[in-house]
């Protein structure tokens, strides 16, 4: 790998794990993009991992035994959903 | 083999949404609540993930990745971006036992889940205040400068951390996959 593309790539990958931890702007976008012109933008797999953490830290979490949806949340979701009120 | 909830709605089978909030709905409002702090804010980004949810759920494959890890994804993104559009504000609810002895974990579902059992061994594996960080940062989404402040630490080390975290959980993460070679023989 030359040296320009090992720098391009570190900063890929830099900004991938940016977008996963705290997210990116404007210009930090358009900088992906540009970085990823093939690739599916959506695509990052460190957001997947962030996504993971979470659910293992949920996991662990006691606090998380109360933290019931409430029913009026619920309704509004189902209400969402295709076939849903707001979809008639 | 049946198809999975999110193929189920992907298809039109209007009983796979409710089976999906059943399944999901409490875990995603856990994970929203902690990482927003706020509940009025937490009900506004439950309603949004779901939206994604199910406008997403036609490309849902369960060969590349399970329901909920695929739901949390969608859910981390939209957790993100409405906090870069608002700070957080601290979690005011107090954590009450008795309430916890009454309720089901919503989340314990997940624990049965192999890519999350195989986090938590890994998150189990690091020193404590490097876990500590990460669950600041990606669990509840304090911002790098603050998590500094609540730990006395340099903030580049904060930064540092976090992103080496995620690096090496990814790591064994690939490590823990089969190799398809293996299963074959």
């Amino acid at each position: 790998m030359t040296r320009r593309a090992a720098e391009l790539s570190n900063r890929l990958e830099e900004l991938l794990l940016e977008q996963a931890i705290s997210g990116l702007d404007e210009s930090q976008r358009t900088e992906l993009e540009q970085l990823q012109p093939q690739g599916d933008s959506a695509a990052n797999p460190f957001m997947e991992t962030a996504a993971l953490v979470q659910l293992g830290l949920a996991s662990m979490d006691a606090a998380n035994r109360e933290r019931l949806m409430p029913a009026s949340l619920r309704q509004k979701l189902l209400q969402d959903a295709p076939g849903g009120e707001a979809a008639k | 083999m049946a198809a999975s909830l999110l193929e189920q709605v992907a298809q039109g089978d209007q009983s796979a949404v409710g089976k999906v909030l059943d399944q999901y709905g409490d875990l995603v409002w856990s994970l929203a609540r902690r990482f927003l702090g706020n509940s009025p804010e937490a009900e506004d980004a439950v309603q949004d993930i779901f939206i994604a949810v199910w406008s997403s759920a036609e490309r849902y494959k369960p060969e590349l990745a399970s329901e909920v890890t695929f739901i949390a994804t969608i859910a981390r993104r939209r957790l993100i971006d409405r906090l870069r559009k608002n700070s957080r504000t601290p979690d005011s609810e107090t954590y009450d036992e008795s309430i916890a002895a009454q309720n089901p974990d919503p989340v314990n579902r997940i624990t049965e889940n192999v890519e999350v059992e195989n986090v938590v061994r890994v998150l189990n594996d690091m020193p404590e205040q490097h876990r500590e960080i990460l669950s600041l940062s990606i669990y509840e989404g304090y911002s790098h400068s603050e998590i500094a402040d609540r730990l006395a630490i340099p903030l580049g080390t904060v930064k540092t951390r976090v992103r080496r975290g995620l690096i090496h959980i990814r790591e064994q993460l690939e490590l823990d996959e089969p190799n398809p070679q293996e299963q074959a023989s």
